[in-house]
């Protein structure tokens, strides 16, 4: 047989040899149950309109869907880490007319899973929340601070509160701080919840059991505006400012130690020597405050309840969450338990006590992430307070901030963004006291 | 794939059953061609090649005591490139190669010395000769990337027994160091070796061997920024660095960028020589090869380093030339060649298989050559098909590509000849599939899987010229090359989706070169 009759044979090979290879692992499919928290909603209220929105903290990207039945089929997604947000404004006519509940305000219902990690095919349920609507709403914070070489660092941090309502309200009593929870993803001697988060409930002297964490959160410090009730009238519109140092920060100062301190870039930095209030530690008993700590006699100081250090330093990389609210009753505040963390090993006599503050206290919240996804922490803040988080893009020292949106303005008044929603109300600027996003 | 078959079955079927003219005369062995012939001549390139890849056979098809030095500068623009191409290439290429015999033992060997600079690169930081594999890093700024590699080629083969048992060894390594000088800046160090040991039996006319292959490699990848900035946020999307690992498969990582690639490759051969008569020569080449990648980052681990992921691919080729040398110096050969690769990669993020890769490529090339004149025709058929489990991203892509060329070789004077040539090609994808995730998918990766599609399954004609001044003295000679290739591409398909680049119309590739013979 002639040789070359049987070239074709070596075609055969790769003509025919096309195997289906199937890898071994397959997309997960996710059924999203949505309902009303509360139970007398659920039949009243549409759920059709329900915004659902899907984010993969992976590729960073995201989908929206609309339930159907109050369901929500998430069909072939990747295992792996997501954000699931739900959420309906229900304009006051409607909820008015579906539940026969007059109310002064549209109100929002949000729901959200933070960080959910995905590994199989499963049902996730989804409860919806009524937010608080807030008189007093946090409007800007600005925790980053700006450039540790060049500008001022932690020193130009400061806390802006906003009139959100088109009446008169007086800061005076308005009590303003930090939450304590989970600061970091490593895993320390410490009772977690299945989310992560801090498990209040196994804390020495806790006695309430789950409640611990689910109707309260803990303060690492609180501060109150002082005042006689109608000492510090905030108009429509306008906000307070609240600074660590009340100084400009734009020009050199000279310390409590008699040195200078300088600045090389003032246009990283803001002047504050204008603030509403400001926090000192200069006159705690037997607290030695930095030499930083400038006390400007022009701004009123906040009242110190619950400290920690030796300055009132937000943490710059965005591990706090924010509270604030108002209580006539000075000594009901005070007389809030105080508990330790939940250390497996008893705490020390020395260790802090964080203050447990009632969720149902709370006026506005806004809980603060680090601005990279591995670095995020859970959240220290239910959903009926934030259903998100906000953060500034550019990280620490980088003289961002985070502002609530301007959502409309009446009469030449402005009202903010307030779905009880950090992520959506929120955006980044450059720190701007008593300025706005727009 | 049904038009691909038929295609090819019938070029075969009457390439296998061409009646050739001209009257059969013994082969004339490659020592009798001229040295400038030996290196410049398409039918010797195309025999030399084909030893160059089977080294058992460099006594057949090397000629003796013939060397070349030479030196080649190429320039490439334009940007009809595949997502992780460069728009602009400058390169230079140093070489040299020769071959000698002493006593009983064949000696051939090429070093060569490649540096190349790479403009508006982006999408992946890489070595270039591992493409398929499932874990990189890239990121959407366009950088600059320049290329240092030197690889040593040699083969040897003694024959005992009054030349009847020839074994051979065959070498290859290659040192490869890349890097770009802006950020995010990338640094890879690549190294391979690869040793085949053959033992054959020589008849008078057969001969054939068995060989075994052994070789291990390396990538070293790290990514870095000078600004600091970049590795704190994520603000600008262009300088995030991404991971990718697998299809599409892509997360941000913008600290702690770097990764080992250990290569482990094992794997046999066979080898065949046909001479049925003293003009036919039939060679076939068969090969299977074995090869474990596995990816991990050194850390603090007890054990030093974390796993990502183990890549294992299995390549079966054949490599099959049919020359015949006539009369009247006219000479006919055929040559084809046949790879299949089936890669499968253990992700440890799954624990689990998650991406496969599978290319089947075959080409066939037929070259007359009669007198001055050399036509050669080739068909060439590839098809590759890429899935990720994870995210559902597939792509499976069939081409087909057709040329046709012809040689001349003109007399320009007593002591010097002009080779000149021109060579179109076209090539299409008569069928193809593309699947990508929204949702599973980034901006990053979706990027990269459009703009290949694009490229894979664009048409486009390719036009070549090639000009060869070349002395014939007694003992030493000189070359000069010139070669001009432009390729144009036809419509793109549509797709529902911006990109932030297309691949562009077209790429032009001018190269000069000089050497010296002797």
């Amino acid at each position: 047989m002639k040789t070359r009759y049987l070239i074709p044979l070596l075609f055969l090979p790769f003509i025919s040899c096309k195997k289906d290879n199937t890898p071994g692992v397959q997309p997960l499919d996710i059924k999203l149950n949505l309902k009303y928290a509360s139970a007398e909603l659920n039949g009243k209220l549409d759920l059709s309109k329900v915004v659902v929105k899907v984010t993969n903290l992976s590729t960073k990207t995201s989908m929206t869907y609309s339930p159907t039945q109050g369901v929500v089929n998430l069909v072939s997604i990747m295992p792996g880490e997501y954000d699931i947000d739900a959420s309906i404004t229900i304009p006051k006519d409607q909820y008015f007319n579906s539940t026969g509940e007059a109310i002064f305000e549209d109100v929002t219902f949000n729901a959200a899973i933070k960080k959910v990690n995905l590994t199989s095919s499963s049902s996730l349920d989804l409860e919806l929340i009524a937010g608080l609507l807030g008189n007093f709403v946090i409007k800007q914070i600005y925790y980053a601070g700006s450039d540790n070489k060049e500008g001022a660092i932690y020193r130009d941090q400061f806390f802006e509160v906003y009139n959100n309502t088109d009446r008169v309200l007086y800061a005076d009593s308005l009590y303003f701080g930090r939450l304590w929870g989970r600061q970091r993803n490593t895993n320390d001697p410490v009772h977690y919840q299945v989310n992560g988060q801090l498990d209040w409930s196994q804390s020495m002297g806790m006695t309430i059991g789950e409640t611990a964490n689910t109707d309260y959160v803990y303060l690492r410090d609180l501060f109150m505006i002082p005042g006689n009730g109608k000492s510090y009238p905030v108009e429509p519109g306008r906000s307070i400012v609240i600074a660590q140092n009340a100084l400009n920060h734009k020009v050199p100062f000279i310390g409590n130690n008699g040195k200078e301190v300088a600045i090389k870039k003032p246009e990283l930095t803001i002047d504050l020597s204008k603030a509403s209030f400001e926090v000192h530690y200069g006159d705690i008993p037997g607290n030695k405050p930095f030499s930083t700590d400038i006390d400007n006699l022009d701004v009123p100081n906040v009242q110190i309840l619950d400290y920690t250090g030796n300055d009132w330093i937000l943490d710059n990389l965005g591990r706090d969450a924010y509270v604030i609210f108002k209580h006539s009753d000075r000594a009901a505040v005070e007389n809030l338990p105080s508990y330790p963390e939940p250390s497996i090993n008893p705490p020390s006599s020395t260790a802090k006590k964080y203050r447990q503050l009632p969720v149902n206290w709370m006026m506005d919240a806004v809980d603060v992430q680090p601005n990279t996804t591995d670095d995020r922490i859970p959240k220290k803040l239910p959903p009926a307070l934030d259903a998100g988080f906000t953060f500034v893009t550019l990280g620490g020292y980088s003289s961002q901030s985070v502002i609530r949106k301007t959502d409309k303005t009446t009469n030449g008044v402005r009202k903010l963004k307030d779905t009880n929603n950090s992520t959506v109300d929120f955006v980044v600027i450059k720190a701007n006291p008593f300025g706005f996003a727009d | 794939m049904k038009s691909i078959e038929y295609i090819a079955a019938a070029t075969a079927f009457f390439l296998s059953c061409i009646a050739v003219q001209g009257q059969i005369k013994p082969s004339a062995t490659v020592d009798s061609l001229t040295a400038t012939l030996y290196w410049s001549q398409p039918s010797s390139i195309m025999s030399h090649d084909m030893a160059v890849r089977n080294r058992v056979w460099i006594s057949e098809e090397m000629k003796n005591k013939s060397s070349i030095l030479g030196v080649q500068q190429s320039i490439a623009k334009g940007s009809f490139q595949p997502a992780q191409g460069a728009d602009g290439l400058k390169q230079t290429y140093i070489y040299t190669e020769g071959k000698t015999k002493w006593q009983k033992t064949d000696f051939w060997g090429r070093f060569s010395y490649d540096r190349s600079s790479e403009d508006s690169t982006s999408l992946r930081h890489q070595s270039r000769w591992n493409e398929d594999a499932p874990v990189y890093f890239g990121s959407l700024k366009k950088n600059k990337y320049n290329r240092e590699t030197y690889k040593l080629d040699a083969g040897i083969q003694h024959t005992f027994l009054n030349n009847r048992l020839p074994i051979s060894l065959g070498i290859d390594y290659r040192l490869g160091s890349h890097y770009s000088n802006n950020d995010p800046r990338g640094d890879i160090k690549d190294m391979n070796l690869q040793f085949e040991l053959s033992v054959g039996h020589n008849l008078p006319k057969i001969s054939y061997h068995l060989s075994g292959s052994w070789g291990y490699g390396s990538e070293r990848v790290n990514v870095g920024y000078k600004n600091e900035k970049y590795t704190k946020n994520t603000e600008d999307p262009l300088y995030v660095n991404w991971i990718m690992n697998g299809f599409g498969n892509a997360r941000e990582k913008i600290s702690e960028i770097n990764y080992n690639d250990l290569i482990n490759r094992t794997g046999i051969g066979g080898h065949l020589l046909l001479k049925p008569n003293g003009a036919d020569r039939i060679y076939l080449n068969g090969r299977y090869i074995n090869e474990k990648q596995s990816f991990r980052r050194n850390d603090n681990s007890k054990q030093t380093y974390s796993l990502l992921n183990d890549y294992t691919k299995d390549i079966s080729s054949v490599d099959f030339l049919w020359s015949r040398q006539m009369h009247n110096q006219t000479a006919l050969k055929l040559a084809l060649t046949g790879q299949i690769e089936e890669g499968k990669d253990f992700s440890y993020t799954y624990l689990s298989n998650n991406y496969t890769y599978q290319q089947n490529q075959m080409q066939i090339k037929g070259l007359f050559g009669f007198r001055q004149f050399q036509t050669e025709g080739s068909i060439a058929v590839r098809n590759f098909r890429k899935k990720d489990g994870v995210t559902g991203n597939l792509m499976d892509v069939d081409q087909i590509k057709a040329g046709i060329g012809l040689n001349r070789r003109f007399g320009v004077n007593e002591r010097a000849d002009l080779l000149g040539s021109v060579h179109y090609l076209r090539q299409w994808s008569p069928a193809n599939d593309l699947s990508v995730s929204d949702l599973n998918t980034g901006n990053f990766a979706r990027q990269i899987l459009y703009q290949d599609y694009l490229y894979e399954t664009a048409p486009s004609n390719t036009w070549t010229t090639s000009w060869i001044w070349m002395t014939h003295r007694d003992k030493t000679d000189w070359s000069i090359q010139f070669q001009l290739d432009y390729q144009h591409r036809g419509d793109l398909v549509s797709l529902n989706y911006d990109l932030s680049a297309l691949p562009g119309k077209d790429r032009f590739l001018g190269k000069l070169g000089i050497s010296y013979i002797f």
